[in-house]
């Protein structure tokens, strides 16, 4: 029975193109959906994992756009690093259990005002840009990338990892706790 | 073929969801969420260009906007952990400290 219906399905020939975008748009919704959820939901642990849900959609969008390297970038270091840093941040300080505690603040509509108004000069904005079709040729290879980082971008790139450095220094600086410091 | 306009539209909602999450939101992890939200929403676009003109620049940059994004989160999170030791709390408005 189901077998048959799977065949049946099958024998359609949905066109590959078809079958593409329809699962582009389903990314596209089901990214928005949660990215809505992370700035509403009550419960700042569920909106964390909605955050996860989010980054790893944007991942699949980077994928769409032919861009595999910041795919496995997002996923590896959003998705791996610094949504497991959130996480423990939101256990260390939430009391989870407190659902009566209000999340948003009294500016909500006039945000909801501002935010959609913004959003529709941009859609009007990027809608009469009337951008072209991208231009034709493959995904940019990895070794094409990592030459860049190291011989036109080599400034940006050892600066990003000083940045981090100091980052990292400040972070275990400002959360030690020293003794007596009760 | 993915139209590049239907990307930088959800780019533009992507980015509108997370200013108002920045806006509205009390819990300070939550504001920091939202500015994650509005992050991707700028490397979105990056990407998108990069891919409309089959130029790699947007897919560097948007690597080193990762980077500063890695670096903003750390430093907010330390941040916040050391003010909810000092203040018992992460809610945006209940933190005036320096408030006059």
């Amino acid at each position: 029975m189901i077998a048959n219906l799977v065949k049946q399905i099958l024998d359609l020939k949905i066109p590959e193109w078809f079958i593409s975008l329809s699962v582009f748009y389903f990314i596209l919704a089901a990214t928005a959906i949660a990215a809505l959820m992370v700035v509403t939901l009550k419960n700042v642990f569920h909106s964390a994992v909605a955050l996860a849900v989010t980054l790893i959609g944007v991942a699949a969008v980077y994928l769409y756009l032919n861009s595999e390297f910041l795919a496995i970038m997002q996923i590896l270091l959003y998705v791996g690093a610094i949504l497991t840093l959130i996480i423990f941040a939101v256990m260390l300080t939430a009391k989870l259990s407190d659902r009566n505690i209000m999340q948003a603040n009294e500016q909500k509509l006039a945000s909801f005002l501002l935010t959609g108004a913004l959003f529709a000069i941009l859609a009007i904005a990027i809608v009469k840009m009337k951008i072209g079709e991208p231009a034709a040729g493959g995904t940019v290879a990895l070794n094409e990338l990592g030459r860049s980082f190291f011989t036109d971008y080599v400034l940006p790139f050892e600066f990003i990892s000083l940045v981090l450095l100091a980052a990292l220094i400040g972070a275990v600086a400002l959360a030690f706790r020293e003794k007596g410091d009760e | 073929m993915i139209s590049i306009t239907h990307v930088m539209l959800f780019s533009a909602l992507i980015f509108a969801i997370g200013l108002y999450g920045a806006l509205t939101r009390r819990n300070a992890i939550g504001i920091l969420m939202s500015i994650e939200l509005i992050l991707n929403a700028a490397n979105i676009n990056l990407v998108a260009m990069a891919r409309l003109w089959g130029d790699k620049s947007g897919i560097l940059f948007a690597v080193f906007v990762i980077g500063t994004a890695a670096a903003a989160t750390i430093v907010g999170l330390a941040i916040l952990i050391a003010v909810y030791r000092n203040a018992k709390t992460v809610y945006a408005d209940r933190i005036n400290l320096l408030r006059w």
